[in-house]
């Protein structure tokens, strides 16, 4: 009888243990989420913050697919445009493009050093400007039209520290089959 | 099925978001109230999302002041002196204006009231600078009306839900402001660069404007009233006027929008 309350009890400290682990990966993203509507100027820098959601969708894009499927990415991007006020559809459309480039290269990226990943993000930074500059285009004209590169910068210069929490978090979720490469 | 390694539902997805992206763009009105809609009800959640945030950038910005606090301290001190000059000014004029306007029986205009509220958000992203509050129609909050932080103009309202309302800053592309430069007498219209400094637009070309000149609404059109502070006259590299103003746009906690009447007043 003992035994069994025993097993029980563990069973369910496991299945705990489990589900907190699983939770993790999407409390980082809700901070990233935070950082993203919350968060414009870097604090004492005085620069446009970068997307701190590109970081966690960049991650998880390449070692665990499964934890993000479009359908979220989607709606967390079009949450972003409600809340913020920019077009609705601008975050959706980034987030999802962002998502299936990154699935795309996912063969190549997975199992490559850091400094390749640091390199990719890179890229990701890269098309995120070039984006914000199309859509001012656009929306306003040449005469506003200005490439952000600082803000590029700091998204490279940042990576690496929310690069360590997603790897820290990930470490700690148990294997997935469906999210290896073959 | 997949068309260049996404999904069909991935491709739908991408349709949706385009699709949205331009309706959005060019009808954003029809949209405004959907999203308004949506903000109040987020309005709980986000109020509590927002707020460590909030404190954390402010802790960060508080630490880094503090190499600066002796200078500042000298400055305020300064400027304490100088405000104690122009108080003593400002009560010998004020008494002499109050004694001419009864000579001249001057209707003054209606006194404004205003509605406080707190700044749950601040969206000053690349192509858009604006400001969600904490209250809405419930509280009176109406489009078009002018927003004041404790130093000056800081926009006006564009969008409005029950209890929220977006504010559209100065500093936006978007935003334009029929203003007087109070020296010269001279009326222009004030517009949104997307960055710290709005620019003067439409000035008459045989004006002199000089830096530091002090900028007012004109309260021409009706929609803004007169006379509420902006800033003051700075120069651009390029020789043109920009418009360095009294409100920090970056830091606002509190702010409050004018009400032209006031809604328990039986017409």
């Amino acid at each position: 009888m003992r035994k069994t309350i025993q097993s029980q009890a563990g069973g369910l400290v496991d299945t705990s243990v489990m589900i907190l682990r699983f939770t993790f990966p999407y409390i980082l993203l809700l901070i990233c989420f935070q950082l993203d509507v919350f968060v414009h100027k870097l604090p004492v820098l005085e620069v446009s913050a970068p997307s701190f959601m590109l970081m966690g969708i960049y991650y998880w894009s390449v070692y665990r697919p499964t934890l993000l499927p479009d359908w979220m990415v989607f709606l967390l991007g079009a949450l972003k445009d409600f809340i913020v006020g920019i077009p609705i559809g601008f975050s959706s459309l980034l987030f999802v493009s962002v998502n299936w480039g990154v699935r795309a290269q996912r063969r190549f990226l997975y199992g490559q050093s850091f400094a390749m990943l640091w390199l990719g993000y890179t890229l990701i930074s890269l098309f995120h400007a070039l984006i914000l500059l199309i859509t001012s285009f656009f929306m306003h004209g040449s005469e506003m039209v200005m490439f952000d590169w600082k803000m590029m910068l700091c998204g490279i210069i940042l990576f690496p520290f929310f690069w360590i929490a997603f790897y820290a978090t990930h470490k700690a979720l148990p294997d997935s089959s469906e999210d290896l490469i073959r | 099925m997949t068309f260049m390694g996404m999904s069909l539902s991935s491709l739908g997805l991408v349709f949706i978001a385009a699709g949205l992206l331009l309706f959005s763009s060019y009808s954003p009105a029809s949209m405004s109230a959907v999203r308004m809609q949506a903000l109040d009800k987020l309005s709980p959640a986000l109020a509590l999302v927002s707020k460590p945030v909030q404190d954390a950038s402010q802790f960060v910005r508080d630490v880094s002041g503090l190499a600066n606090v002796k200078a500042e301290i000298a400055a305020l001190k300064a400027e304490n002196a100088k405000l104690r000059q122009w108080y003593q000014l400002v009560q010998t004029l004020e008494a002499e204006n109050a004694k001419l306007r009864g000579l001249v029986n001057l209707q003054t205009p209606e006194k404004s009231l205003f509605v406080s509220g707190r700044v749950m958000m601040d969206s000053s992203q690349a192509f858009v600078k604006t400001l969600l509050l904490n209250v809405g129609t419930y509280d009176d909050v109406e489009k078009g009306q002018a927003v004041l932080s404790d130093k000056g103009l800081v926009g006006r309202i564009v969008e409005t839900g029950d209890n929220t309302s977006r504010v559209l800053l100065l500093s936006d592309v978007n935003s334009r402001i029929p203003v007087l430069i109070q020296q010269s007498g001279t009326h222009a219209i004030l517009a949104g660069q997307n960055d710290d400094l709005p620019y003067l637009d439409h000035i008459p070309y045989d004006v002199s404007l000089s830096e530091g000149m002090r900028v007012v609404t004109s309260g021409i059109g009706g929609v803004l009233p007169a006379d509420l502070p902006i800033g003051e006259i700075s120069r651009n590299q390029d020789g043109s006027f920009a418009v360095k103003l009294y409100s920090d746009l970056e830091n606002l906690i509190y702010v409050k929008a004018v009400r032209k009447k006031d809604p328990l007043k039986i017409q």
